[in-house]
């Protein structure tokens, strides 16, 4: 039998090291897919798009029976401006006009999804989106043909 | 003439390599932003950032005039540089991608280094330099709501370690290794690296106060909340129960911390419940700098201490303890430091005050948090063992032992019966609590398991809330305990307490792993790890680029800790 001092000094120690280490970066893989949803998120905008210097774009609006989604990017631009409100004026087809608002601290860099729910007990004709940052307007979106 | 031509020249010269240093950043920001779109921070939780670099056309055209001013100085081919780059601009805004701006930038840099790695470093630490500059006056907009248009330079901040976030787990276990390395690498390495210790610690401490200011006296703050989970569930309340129940409640209220307990209760008798909370950090930030100044300056002499000074207000101890609001693990690591302090006094002069100093440090880091005192005193019992080997400190090192050995024992006893004498819970309950809890776990351990792994992720994303996502800090902590190594007293006292912080973190309960970390102080490692890197730069580029880089380093520190505080008071 070979004397553990003296396997000591020979390569033992980082061959076992080595196994350790490979067996620890086979298994490393959970990590990545559990986690992978911090780094995957991609900017629906490009670099070269002007609407980045406005403080926030609305991306989309989706209406269904139940509630409007609204899908917003933060941008980077305009740092100082620390509150992000978003209007939603919902016109029904009888004439009647209900707006819903919501107002969060969104940090910059961000995409935000907000759903507006109430205010849809009736069929709607259109539906007008504008996000106001520090009471400025920078973004609007509207389905509305009629002015 | 000559003297203004060479004047004009030479600022020619940097304003090419500045110009060249920020192209580069773009070019490496939007290739990351190609393969890692976003980067886990914190603001108010845990949210994906996008690393995207919003030019807008202006931006494009910006960028091309940044690679026109770069390309000038290559006399050779300056129509030729200057044709691609305006080329590459106009494909640019055709194509809606600066691919081609990327790739001239890169060309540029690769060009840069043929003709001289110096160059080439001092190019991309200006363009480093410039970048965290903005991303710093970025940062104070945004925390002082300041209505001003800024460059948008923080995401190219972000492209700067968010590569490193997939791998943050691997990267934080990086450390464990290095005493490995410092055991292999048997040939000592000098560490001259550093920055004078007086002006750099005036700087740490106006650091460490910025970070406090930002959490509490800033626009993100409006409403003076109180920041940190410990600030909100352990402290405010028990600075109400203190105050309600009078003084005789701090051993009962706070048994495992009972001297952090007496300062808060000072605190919130003098100040008011919630200014005392708010002042926790602020007296934890202070001494942790100017602890970490006296250990580095006795260890590893001033210089090492000007840097430790700079990187204690920015490193994990406090991004994790403001997060966590741990101000009693904190200011106890802190004594810790100056015991070490005391401990490398004794063990180098020999004076007996220097012992006495040592052992009654150590009592006070455990009577400040216990746990830490057990890890501590775990430590200084491998570090004297080991101290005691080579002749010249083995008399000295082994009374120390055979004292805080005695200390302990009778402290326990003392401690021990008080506690059953005033009905409250002793600090060999605690102990043995804690140690149960870890056996349990330890049992059940299948270390580097996907199981493992899964819990380890969650302890470096969630639970340290991306205070350990900062890549420099354990980088720089791997070099600095490969290069101290067996060599010096500064190895003896660091090693066996990184080693130890270790095995604790791998082994600790599901919640504890991130925590188990806390208890080293990378101020000091990171500081050497620096110290050396700088040594390397310097004997291969020269002092100049070696103080832009350290510049840089800083500056990125300083941004990445400050966006953390502000996402915190968020």
């Amino acid at each position: 039998m070979q004397n553990p001092l003296k396997m000591l000094s020979t390569g033992a120690p980082l061959t076992v090291l080595m196994i350790l280490l490979t067996y620890a970066a086979l298994n490393y893989g959970v990590v990545l897919s559990t986690y992978a949803k911090y780094w995957s998120i991609r900017s629906p905008v490009g670099p070269l798009d002007d609407r980045q210097y406005k403080p926030a774009i609305i991306l989309s609006v989706s209406e269904t029976p139940e509630c409007i989604k609204v899908k917003l990017m933060r941008t980077y631009a305009k740092p100082g401006f620390l509150k992000l409100t978003t209007v939603a004026r919902l016109f029904t087809r009888e004439g009647g006009i209900a707006i819903l608002a919501a107002t969060i601290q969104a940090p910059v860099g961000t995409l935000q999804e907000l759903i507006f729910q109430g205010g849809m007990h009736e069929p709607l004709e259109c539906v007008e989106i504008s996000v106001t940052v520090d009471s400025t307007e920078v973004d609007k979106w509207s389905s509305c043909t009629r002015s | 003439m000559e003297q203004l031509h060479s004047i004009l020249s030479g600022l020619a010269l940097k304003l090419g390599r500045v110009a060249l240093g920020i192209s580069a950043i773009f070019a490496w920001a939007y290739a990351i932003s190609l393969v890692l779109p976003s980067c886990p921070t914190q603001e108010g939780g845990i949210i994906a950032r996008l690393v995207t670099i919003p030019l807008g056309n202006a931006g494009v055209i910006a960028w091309g005039l940044l690679l026109t001013v770069a390309a000038w100085r290559i006399e050779r081919s300056r129509i030729w540089s200057i044709l691609a780059a305006a080329a590459a601009v106009f494909s640019s805004l055709l194509l809606g991608e600066p691919t081609l701006l990327a790739m001239l930038s890169a060309l540029l840099l690769g060009l840069s280094y043929i003709e001289s790695s110096r160059a080439c470093a001092e190019t991309l630490a200006l363009g480093v330099i410039v970048v965290e500059a903005l991303t710093l006056i970025y940062l104070l907009v945004r925390a002082y709501g300041v209505k001003l248009p800024v460059p948008a330079a923080f995401p190219l901040h972000l492209s700067l370690y968010c590569i490193f976030t997939p791998l943050a787990p691997l990267v934080a276990l990086a450390p464990s290794l290095s005493p490995l390395v410092s055991f292999m690498h048997r040939k000592r390495v000098e560490v001259e690296g550093g920055i004078k210790g007086k002006w750099a610690l005036a700087f740490g401490l106006i650091m460490s106060c910025l970070l406090w200011i930002v959490l509490y006296a800033s626009e993100v703050n409006r409403a003076a909340k109180l920041i940190g989970v410990d600030s909100n569930t352990r402290y405010y309340p028990h600075a109400l129960q203190l105050l309600a129940e009078g003084f005789p409640s701090i051993l009962r209220v706070g048994y495992d911390r009972p001297l952090y307990y007496f300062l808060l209760y000072w605190l919130a008798r003098s100040l008011g419940p919630h200014d005392a909370v708010r002042i926790l950090p602020l007296a934890a930030l202070v001494l942790y700098t100017v602890a970490s100044y006296f250990t580095a300056k006795e260890l590893m002499g001033e210089r090492t201490a000007g840097l430790a000074s700079l990187t204690a207000p920015l490193t994990y101890t406090v991004t994790a303890g403001l997060y966590g609001g741990l101000y009693a693990n904190w200011t106890a690591l802190s004594a810790a430091l100056l015991a070490v302090t005391s401990a490398a006094r004794w063990l180098k002069q020999g004076k007996w005050v220097w012992l006495v100093t040592y052992l009654v440090l150590l009592i006070v880091t455990a009577v400040t948090h216990v746990y830490m005192g057990a890890v501590f005193f775990t430590s200084t019992f491998f570090s004297m063992t080991l101290c005691s080997l080579p002749k010249e400190c083995r008399r000295r090192a082994l009374v120390a032992l055979v004292a805080q050995l005695t200390l302990a024992a009778l402290g326990f006893y003392a401690a021990d019966s008080f506690a059953h004498a005033l009905n409250f819970r002793p600090p060999s309950h605690v102990v043995s609590s804690l140690m149960r809890s870890w056996l349990n776990r330890v049992q059940k351990l299948q270390l580097f398991s996907p199981a493992w792994w899964r819990d380890y992720g969650y302890a470096i994303y969630n639970y340290a809330a991306t205070a350990a996502l900062d890549p420099t800090v354990w980088m720089f902590t791997f070099a600095g305990i490969a290069v101290v190594g067996f060599h010096r007293l500064s190895g003896f006292l660091l090693i066996p307490w990184l080693i130890i912080v270790y095995i604790l973190s791998f082994t600790a309960p599901f919640g504890l792993m991130w925590r188990a970390l806390y208890n080293f102080p990378f101020s000091i490692s990171e500081a050497i790890g620096i110290a050396a890197l700088l040594t390397i730069i310097k004997s291969k580029v020269g002092r100049e680029t070696t103080l832009l880089w350290l510049t840089a380093i800083l500056l990125f520190k300083l941004n990445y800790t400050l966006a953390f505080a502000i996402g915190l008071a968020s």
